[in-house]
C-alpha cells in the first residue's frame, strides 16, 4: 500500500470524528476496537515511506520490523491517535521504543505461548487494561455487550477470509492464491468492518463467476511462515509463474488470524476473548503446536502438494522453528518442503524462481 | 601492574576448566545439577531445592558448525554454541545437567529450547515483556510457582517455605556481596580491573561450594581494599585514563578480544551493567518471613531490567545512576551478532549516554576471531578520544 492512500484513509475516519490505532500485528484484539468505535487500522508493508529504520535500527533486523519503523516514523501516520507497540517478535518490541512521540504508544503484551496456565488469565487482564486505556485517552466507553456484538462482527469478517481462501480447495482452485492475496491485502486496510466483509465476499463472488485460469495440473502449494506483506509478488509470482498455484496461505494476514474464533455466547467476553487469542499459530508462541496441527488440517483439506516455508531476514521465531517445521512435513505430513529465506529486497528473485522452479518439478 | 594480585584471581578465570572435574565429582557422589542459563532464573529455588547450578550460556565458537545443522546461520553465537555443546555432548557443564532451565529472555533462546528439550530435560519460564506490577506481577508469579512445581514433580521431593527463606537469605547475602566487586570500582584509580571483575563473575558459576566461593570472593574484596589503601593498584595511577562502563548481553564468550583488550589498550572498565553487571545485584529479596516467599521471589525478579521487557526504563534509569555513580567517561556496549533485544536497546542507551555528555561504543561481535583487528582499533580511537577530552577538560 503506497503512503498517500493511508494517510487518506486517516483523514477520512478524523473526518467521521474517529479516533485511528495503528497496529502491525493480528495479535491485538480488534473487537475492543470496534466495540469502542476506533478505527483501528492494520496497516500492512507500506510503500514510499522514508527511510528511518536504518538510523535507528541494526542492519540484521527483519525487514518487516524495519518498514513499521519506517512507517510509524513518516509522515503518513503523523495524524494517527494511537499506536499499538505489541510485544510480539523481539525486533518489533525493542524498535516500538525507539520510534519517536512515545505518548501515542502504548504496550500490549502478547502471551508468549498457548499452553500455560498463565495464558488466559493475561489476556483477560490485557484487555481489560487496553479498555481502560481507551476510556482514560479518549473517554471511549466500552461495554462488554459492545464486545459481544463486535465479537460477532469479527467472527463474520474471519468467516469472509476463510471462506475466499476455500475457493481453492476445489480442482482447479478458482483462483491464483497471487488474486486471493491482494484482494485481503487491499480490504483489510478498510476502516469499517462492513465494508471489508463485502469487499471479501465480492471477491469471492466475482472470482467464481468466472472460468479458473488455473491449469488443472498446477502444483498445489500451501504457503506458510512470516508475513507475506511485503514480498507476496515475490513469493507468489515465482511459485505461479513456474509451474504452481498457492491454494492456502498460512500466514497471519490470512489463516492465521482468520481461524480464529470470538465465542459470543461465553459468560464472560474477556474469557471469550483469550480463547480467542490464545488460538494463534504464531511463531512466538513456544511450543507453536496450533500451527503444527493448523498445517496438518490444512495440507488435508487443500490437498496440498508442496508445502513453502517463508521466512524473513532475522526473524528468529520462524527461522528457529524452521527445523521442527521441516521435520513435521518430512516425517509425519510426507509432504515436500522447500524453506524459502528472504527479504524485501528484489535481488534474489531470480535464484528464487530457479529453486522454487527446480521444487515444482520435482512434485 | 601491581605484583601483589589477590592470590584467588586464578581460581575464577580457572574456574570454567576446573569446574569439569568438579562437577563429575559432584555427580559421582550422587548430587543433581541444574543448567542455567541467565540471570533472570530464580537462584533461591534451585539452591531451596538443593540442585547444584551451572551456567550453560557457550562461549566457544566450536560447536556452532555443528548447531547450524538445525538452527539458522543468523542467529546469536551464545545460543548456537550452547545448542551445539548439547548436541554434540561437548559440554561436560549441560552433560551432567540432570535439569536445564531456560527463560523465554529473547525469540531466538525461547525457540532453541523447543529443541533443546528434546535432548534434555527441561523447565522453561516464560517471562513477562511488560516490566508493570500491575499488569504482569499475577503471570510471572504463576510462572515461578510452575517452575517450583516442575523441580518438586521431576526431582520428586518437597520445596519448604524454610528452605526458600533460607536460599533467599543466602543468595541475597552472595548479591550483596557480587555488588560490592564492582562497587571497588567506583574508587579512582578503581581497586579492581574490569578484567578481574569479569573473570570473578564469570568464574563464579563454575564453583559449586557456595561457602568456599562466597570467602574466596570475600578474600579478595578485602585484599583488594587493603591494597588500594596501601597505594597498590592494578593500574598505574594516570589521570586520563578512560573510566568506562560495559554493557550487554552474553559477551563472556567474546571478553578476549572485547573487554581484555579495552584494559590492554589504557581504559579501566570501572562497572558492568546489563546481564551479569550491578543491575540485578542491587535489588535484594524482600526478606519478611511472613510473606509468600515465592511471591518475594518473583518481586524482585519482574525488576531485572533485561533487554526482554518494553518499555525499558528501569534499565534506561540505571544506565543513568551508574554513570553518575562511577564517574564513567564513556560507555561500551558489547551485543552478539543477531541479538535484536540489546543491539536495538543499544540505540536508546546512545541517547542516554548523550544526555549525560558522554561517548558510547557500540561493539557488535561473535565468537570467531575474525573481527579481532577491527575492533582493536575501534577500542584505540574511542579511548584515545576519550582521553583528549579529558585532557582538555583538565586544562580548561
Amino acid at each position: 500500500m503506497n503512503r498517500e492512500d493511508l494517510q487518506r484513509i486517516i483523514d477520512d475516519c478524523h473526518r467521521l470524528g474517529k479516533k485511528t490505532a495503528i497496529s502491525f500485528c493480528s495479535h491485538v484484539p480488534a473487537e475492543i476496537f470496534e466495540a469502542a468505535g476506533v478505527c483501528l487500522l492494520r496497516v500492512p508493508y507500506m510503500q514510499g515511506v522514508k527511510d528511518a529504520a536504518s538510523g535507528l535500527l541494526p542492519s540484521n533486523v527483519c525487514p518487516a520490523v524495519k518498514n513499521c519503523c519506517d512507517a510509524c516514523e513518516d509522515e503518513c501516520l503523523k495524524d494517527a491517535d494511537l499506536i499499538l507497540a505489541e510485544t510480539s517478535c523481539d525486533g518489533k518490541r525493542k524498535m516500538y521504543e525507539l520510534i519517536s512521540r512515545q505518548d501515542r504508544v502504548y504496550f500490549y503484551q502478547v502471551a508468549q505461548g498457548a499452553d500455560r496456565n498463565y495464558v488466559k488469565p493475561l489476556i483477560q487482564s490485557e484487555c481489560r487494561c487496553l479498555v481502560r486505556e481507551l476510556k482514560n485517552r479518549f473517554g471511549l466507553t466500552v461495554t462488554e455487550a459492545s464486545i459481544r456484538k463486535a465479537g460477532v462482527l469479527l467472527n463474520q469478517e474471519r468467516k469472509s477470509i476463510t471462506a475466499l481462501m476455500e475457493i481453492q480447495r476445489q480442482t482447479p482452485p478458482a483462483a491464483w492464491g497471487t488474486e486471493i492475496f491482494q484482494a485481503i491485502e487491499a480490504h483489510r486496510i478498510l476502516p469499517d468492518i462492513h465494508d471489508r466483509i463485502a469487499a471479501n465476499e465480492e471477491t469471492k463472488r466475482r472470482l467464481l463467476a468466472r472460468e479458473s485460469p488455473v491449469p488443472k495440473s498446477a502444483r498445489r502449494i500451501l504457503v506458510t511462515g512470516c508475513p507475506l506483506s511485503g514480498l507476496f509478488t515475490k513469493i507468489l509470482n515465482a511459485i505461479e509463474q513456474n509451474g504452481g498455484v498457492a491454494v492456502c496461505l498460512e500466514t497471519c494476514e490470512v489463516m492465521k488470524s482468520a481461524v480464529r474464533h470470538f465465542d459470543p455466547d461465553a459468560k464472560d467476553v474477556y474469557d471469550a476473548l483469550a480463547d480467542c487469542y490464545q488460538n494463534t499459530a504464531c511463531a512466538i508462541m513456544a511450543p507453536n503446536t496450533l500451527r503444527f496441527q493448523l498445517i496438518e488440517r490444512l495440507a488435508e483439506e487443500y490437498r496440498v502438494a508442496g508445502i513453502l516455508d517463508v521466512m524473513l531476514t532475522t526473524c528468529h521465531p520462524y527461522t528457529v522453528e524452521h527445523d521442527k517445521m521441516s521435520r513435521l512435513c518430512k516425517e509425519k505430513l510426507h509432504i515436500p518442503y522447500i524453506p524459502v529465506s528472504t527479504d524485501t529486497s528484489e535481488s534474489d528473485t531470480g535464484q528464487l524462481a530457479t529453486r522454487i522452479t527446480a521444487f515444482m518439478e520435482m512434485l | 601492574m601491581s605484583t601483589t594480585l589477590p592470590e584467588h584471581f586464578e581460581d575464577f578465570a580457572e574456574a570454567r576448566r576446573e569446574g569439569f572435574l568438579r562437577i563429575k565429582e559432584l555427580k559421582d557422589s550422587g548430587k543433581d545439577i541444574c543448567g542455567t542459563f541467565c540471570q533472570y532464573t530464580p537462584a533461591e529455588i534451585i539452591r531451596a531445592a538443593g540442585l547444584y547450578q551451572v551456567g550453560l550460556c557457550g562461549q566457544s565458537a566450536a560447536p556452532i558448525k555443528t548447531a547450524e545443522t538445525r538452527l539458522p546461520a543468523n542467529l546469536c553465537p551464545l545460543i548456537k554454541s550452547s545448542y551445539g555443546h548439547a548436541l554434540e555432548e561437548s559440554c561436560p557443564y549441560a552433560y551432567f545437567s540432570d535439569i536445564v532451565v531456560g527463560e523465554t529472555t529473547c525469540d531466538g533462546k525461547k525457540k532453541m529450547y523447543e529443541l533443546l528439550g528434546e535432548l534434555k530435560p527441561m523447565q522453561v519460564i516464560h517471562l513477562p515483556n511488560v516490566p508493570d506490577y500491575a499488569r504482569s506481577l499475577d503471570m510471572w508469579v504463576d510462572e515461578v510457582r510452575a517452575f517450583t512445581r516442575g523441580l518438586e514433580e521431576h526431582f520428586n521431593i518437597t520445596i519448604t517455605e524454610d528452605q526458600l527463606n533460607e536460599a533467599i537469605e543466602w543468595c541475597n547475602k552472595e548479591r550483596i556481596q557480587a555488588a560490592r566487586i564492582y562497587e571497588l570500582g567506583r574508587y579512582d584509580p578503581p581497586a579492581i580491573s574490569g578484567v578481574s571483575m569479569n573473570d570473578v563473575m564469570n568464574g563464579q558459576q563454575y564453583m559449586f561450594d557456595p561457602v568456599e566461593k562466597y570467602n574466596k570472593i570475600d578474600e579478595i574484596l578485602n585484599q583488594c581494599e587493603a591494597n588500594w589503601r596501601n597505594g597498590i593498584y592494578p593500574y598505574e595511577p594516570d589521570p586520563y585514563r578512560p573510566r568506562l562502563i560495559v554493557s550487554g548481553g552474553g559477551y563472556f564468550g567474546s571478553s578476549e578480544k572485547t573487554v581484555n583488550v579495552i584494559e590492554e589498550l589504557g581504559g579501566a572498565i570501572v562497572c558492568y551493567e546489563g546481564c551479569s553487571g550491578i543491575s540485578s545485584r542491587r535489588r535484594l529479596v524482600d526478606e519478611d518471613r511472613s510473606r509468600d516467599p515465592l511471591l518475594r521471589i518473583a518481586e524482585k525478579y519482574l525488576e531485572v531490567p533485561c533487554a526482554v521487557v518494553s518499555p525499558n526504563n528501569r534499565r534506561m534509569d540505571q544506565v543513568r545512576d551508574t554513570i553518575r555513580e562511577w564517574k564513567a567517561d564513556g560507555y561500551v556496549s558489547i551485543t552478539l551478532h543477531s541479538c535484536n533485544p540489546f543491539a536495538i536497546e543499544t540505540e536508546n542507551i546512545r541517547r542516554v549516554c548523550k544526555e549525560m555528555g558522554i561517548p558510547l561504543l557500540h561493539i557488535e561481535t561473535d565468537f570467531y576471531p575474525g573481527d579481532e583487528g577491527q575492533i582493536r582499533t575501534r577500542i584505540a580511537a574511542f579511548l584515545e578520544m576519550i582521553r583528549e577530552r579529558k585532557m582538555e577538560a583538565a586544562h580548561e
